[in-house]
């Protein structure tokens, strides 16, 4: 291999970048931009449920029932009381209140006559999957008021009380695998569109024929474009982990130079793909359009990053193995939640530099300097 | 010895056959031009001799090594220069002069300090040299153009293969384009292959190859002398022109002031015309012939009235002047060729007659009612403006129904036209399908779909094979004089200006010259002198000699033009001299070298 031709490409690149402030902006924006949309917009977690409540009653019960609610900062914000119910539905309808609490008149004097009583929580059901979370949440604090008012009558003494123990995520923070998980889409993604841009580039306005024509070969080329795209994706690989620490505060268990050399090589896969794809087309719009498409399905949907692979389906299971995702994604969840383990470490890895063998043989196979 | 030599050479595209059967041999140290309109089958020719296109059939030696499969090629690619077509499209437009003939040096894995010499020669040869900081995107045409020859050049090529160099590139850079190839064919023994779809450049080459349709018509080693051609030039040219019939004619090429014409029977005599050489133009229309439409051209009316009348308009953009105090009048049913190199003002002029800009000074007036200014004007633009799923008939319907022709009428005008143009047997064919030519004609018919006065064209020839040219003016011509058309062509290939019946040259917003193209050409003789060819061994050395002296001389391949008042003085010193004529592009590049000096 003539490494000066390689360095001659890999020099053109890095000054037509520095010159071309809109590729620029792509190649360092779109990453943060995808990190932030899918880092916020991702996270499942159900949080600070704004709220009101209509206390018809306003008694001493009805106020420490109301404080279970307002205190619990971490899944409700309290946003005042309303004086009627129809001002409280008023207020969901604007969107400013997800839940509302209705306490009823009478409601301290059934309880204290030993009658029971009963509250209405009405939920903003446009989203069933957060209407049900923050029921859940509704449930737990009224049981936990139903146990408290029991054995303060010595009622009951003896129950089963159930302890969970979230290992690894203890907190339960969503975001701390939508966080972390970024990395899988981001550093598939935009490394793969940024590698086919290059060449398609060149294919579109017409330079390429200074390849065609020169005596570099295929393998010079493709490899030394390779290497433009790598280096800038793994400087990207720097700035996206640290605004992950920064931004969503996520915990990181591992080694963190064992995972830089499991994302280095990540990136040599998606960007020798990139440079797959980019032998099939010929503009650089399909190039980003067939880049993206074909890069987002596996590293979200059969990454196990929405589903965990062990729930699918036995064919969607086996798609999973097929792509590269699933086995960064272990990586990952292994130095961000779980801690390190060289088993898990080396068997992930040797997969990965086997797609990306795989990957640019064909690549350099398929590429052709000439034209049909 | 031939650098390259090929031998029924076939190539097809999916549906399209690109080469039918090509076979022959590009001389060593020469320049070959290969002229054919677009379609032709020259950039696949050239791709293919470049090893950076596959072919069917046939064989093909380069320096009298056979390829036989597309990877032998690679063993050449340092020996080959490969430019293509597109104004500097293999260029890194981002990147500056010196650092886009950097990367071609490394590129081809030259040593550093011999690579940094030759760049300097490259960039003082082309006069790019002080401009070697700037990026490609802010450069013209023409510097583009001789970039991208200094960065073919910088790996000292043995064979150097440039595709339509020239397309888009105004005369005088077009001049020292040639000139330069001819230089370092002189002094570095290179091969040059030149493409290019305008016949009086191939004038410029050593050798000349002419394409048509995938085939060569013409190579210029059998170039038929038997051929006859007459000029009739009398006043009555038009109506001798109308009776003549077209079946005994290898062709006939009706000019703004004659006919050409060569007959089949070489007995035939038609009074006043008189034998004339024959032009390279000549040799091909004779081998593709021509088309004369059947409808009668009356004679040119006397135009007296202005249609259209320009005072003094500027028209400024910032401090920029794109229009400086023109003064212009065009006479009703006159055809008008508004000639200039890119940025001359020619575009900004036209609109302001649109009146798509208002003038910064001065005043335009139309001769036509001011309501129906709109309907007056016809334009079509030099992309094609016609719906390319569409057949013929349906575009002609179409743009009829967008200019308010009226139902009842509309069936009559599109038949009216459909006849007009001569396009009935292809009215139901998809225009995507269609030659460039016939799709012009139709271009021409849809902007006139409405009857208006006065109808702007621009370029509307540009890449078109010279039959369909004939074709296509013998209907300007017909509108002009039949139904008093005004007619304004904006244009900077010669071969267009030449239908013209007056010519107005722009250069930097102004009109530097105005006149019939037979009165520009007087002027240019008569202060420059009769232009003459004279053959020689070694043109480019006596081309340099004269130019030194400070004589105005041109390089045409193997000949050398010389422009002298001093008649005897010429035939004395050199042997092979024969009298040639000024052509308008004489007179263009004259203009603007003396503009820029």
């Amino acid at each position: 291999m003539n490494t000066h031709k390689m360095k001659t490409i890999f020099i053109k690149e890095i000054k037509e970048l520095k010159r071309d402030k809109i590729s620029r902006i792509m190649v360092f924006l779109l990453p943060v931009v995808i990190l932030l949309v899918f880092g916020y917009g991702m996270a499942l977690d159900v949080e600070k449920i704004p709220f009101s409540i209509l206390d018809e009653d306003n008694t001493f019960t009805s106020r420490e029932i109301s404080y279970k609610f307002i205190n619990n900062y971490r899944y409700y914000t309290f946003k005042g009381y309303v004086k009627k119910q129809s001002e409280g539905i008023e207020l969901i309808d604007r969107n400013r209140i997800r839940m509302l609490l209705v306490i009823p008149n009478g409601f301290e004097k059934d309880l204290k006559n030993g009658r029971g009583s009963s509250i209405q929580i009405i939920e903003d059901g446009v989203f069933p999957y957060r209407a049900s979370i923050s029921k859940t949440y509704s449930n737990i604090i009224i049981n936990k008021f139903n146990i408290e008012k029991l054995e303060n009558k010595n009622i009951i003494e003896l129950f089963i009380d159930l302890r969970i123990r979230y290992w690894f995520n203890e907190e339960m923070r969503q975001k701390n695998v939508t966080a972390s998980g970024v990395l899988l889409v981001v550093l598939f993604i935009s490394p793969a569109i940024f590698a086919s841009l290059l060449i398609v580039k060149e294919k579109e306005l017409g330079s390429i024929y200074n390849i065609w024509t020169s005596s570099i070969s295929k393998k010079e080329f493709l490899l030394a474009k390779q290497s433009v795209a790598v280096m800038i994706s793994f400087l990207n690989y720097f700035i996206l982990f640290a605004m992950i620490m920064v931004l969503f505060k996520t915990p990181f268990k591992g080694s963190f130079i064992l995972f830089t050399i499991s994302s280095f090589i990540y990136i040599l896969v998606s960007t020798s793909l990139g440079i797959l794809i980019s032998t099939f087309v010929k503009t650089q719009v399909s190039a980003v359009v067939a880049t993206s498409i074909i890069c987002i399905i596996p590293s979200i949907l059969y990454s196990g990053y929405l589903t965990p692979i062990s729930s699918m389906t036995n064919e969607a299971f086996i798609v999973a193995h097929l792509f590269p995702n699933y086995y960064y994604f272990n990586i990952i969840k292994m130095s961000f939640l779980k801690g390190f383990n060289l088993n898990i470490f080396i068997k992930n890895i040797i997969i990965l530099m086997f797609f990306y063998l795989f990957f640019i043989s064909i690549s350099i196979a398929r590429f052709r300097k000439y034209q049909c | 010895m031939n650098a390259v030599s090929i031998y029924n050479l076939k190539k097809n595209y999916k549906k399209l056959t690109a080469l039918k059967n090509v076979t022959l041999t590009i001389p060593k140290n020469k320049l070959t031009c290969i002229v054919g309109p677009d379609g032709a089958g020259k950039s696949t020719l050239l791709k293919i001799i470049a090893g950076v296109l596959t072919f069917d059939e046939g064989e093909l030696y380069i320096n009298d090594k056979k390829i036989v499969k597309i990877s032998e090629m690679e063993d050449f690619k340092d020996k080959i220069a490969f430019m293509p077509q597109g104004l500097g499209l293999n260029l890194y437009q981002n990147l500056s002069i010196e650092e886009n003939i950097d990367f071609f040096a490394s590129l081809h894995d030259l040593d550093k300090n011999k690579a940094a010499k030759r760049k300097e020669t490259l960039l003082k040869i082309t006069n790019l040299y002080r401009f070697k900081e700037r990026e490609v995107s802010k450069l013209s045409g023409g510097m583009k153009q001789k970039l991208g020859i200094c960065c073919s050049l910088i790996h000292s090529p043995e064979l150097m293969i440039l595709d339509e160099p020239t397309t888009g590139v105004d005369p005088v850079s077009r001049k020292e384009l040639y000139l330069l190839i001819h230089q370092f064919i002189e002094e570095e023994g290179i091969t040059a292959v030149i493409s290019t779809s305008y016949i009086d450049e191939a004038e410029r080459g050593d050798k000349i190859i002419i394409l048509n349709d995938g085939q060569i018509i013409l190579d210029d080693k059998n170039f038929k002398d038997d051929i006859n051609v007459y000029e009739i030039s009398s006043p009555d040219f038009l109506e001798i022109y109308n009776r003549l019939n077209s079946e005994e004619y290898h062709f006939i090429k009706l000019n703004r002031d004659n006919i050409r014409l060569s007959p089949k029977n070489n007995e035939m005599v038609i009074k006043d015309w008189h034998q004339v050489k024959p032009t390279l133009d000549d040799r091909i229309l004779s081998v593709i012939g021509t088309r004369k439409l059947d409808f009668i051209i009356s004679p040119q009316k006397l135009r007296d009235s202005n249609i259209i009348d320009i005072k003094n308009i500027s028209k400024n953009f910032g401090n920029f002047f794109a229009v400086k105090d023109v003064s212009l009048e065009i006479k009703k049913g006159e055809i008008m060729g508004l000639l200039g190199p890119n940025g001359a003002g020619k575009t900004t002029l036209i609109k302001l007659i649109l009146n798509l800009y208002t003038p910064t000074s001065g005043y335009i007036k139309i001769d036509v009612p001011e309501s129906e200014l709109k309907n007056s004007i016809g334009y079509m633009s030099q992309k094609f403006s016609l719906y390319s799923d569409l057949t013929v008939r349906e575009n002609l319907l179409f743009y009829g129904s967008t200019r308010g022709v009226s139902l009842s009428r509309l069936k009559a005008r599109v038949e009216e036209l459909i006849d007009l143009g001569n396009l009935k047997m292809y009215k139901d064919e998809i225009v995507e399908n269609l030659p460039l030519g016939i799709r012009q004609r139709l271009a021409l018919m849809t902007s006139i779909m409405h009857n208006p006065e006065i109808i702007f064209l621009d370029e509307p020839t540009a890449g078109v094979n010279i039959a369909e040219r004939d074709t296509f003016w013998q209907i300007i011509r017909y509108l002009s004089n039949n139904h008093n058309i005004t007619i304004i062509v904006s244009t900077h290939y010669m071969d267009e200006a030449n239908y013209c019946d007056r010519l107005c040259l722009m250069f930097e917003g102004k009109i530097s010259l105005i006149g019939t193209p037979d009165e520009l050409k007087r002027s240019l003789e008569e202060k420059a002198g009769t232009p003459y060819l004279i053959e020689t061994e070694n043109p480019y050395l006596l081309y340099s000699e004269l130019k030194q002296k400070g004589l105005k001389v041109d390089l045409l391949g193997n000949k050398v033009k010389l422009f002298t008042k001093d008649r005897a003085e010429a035939l004395k010193n050199y042997d092979r001299i024969y009298k040639t004529e000024v052509t308008v592009e004489d007179v263009f590049v004259s203009v603007t070298e003396d503009e820029y000096s």
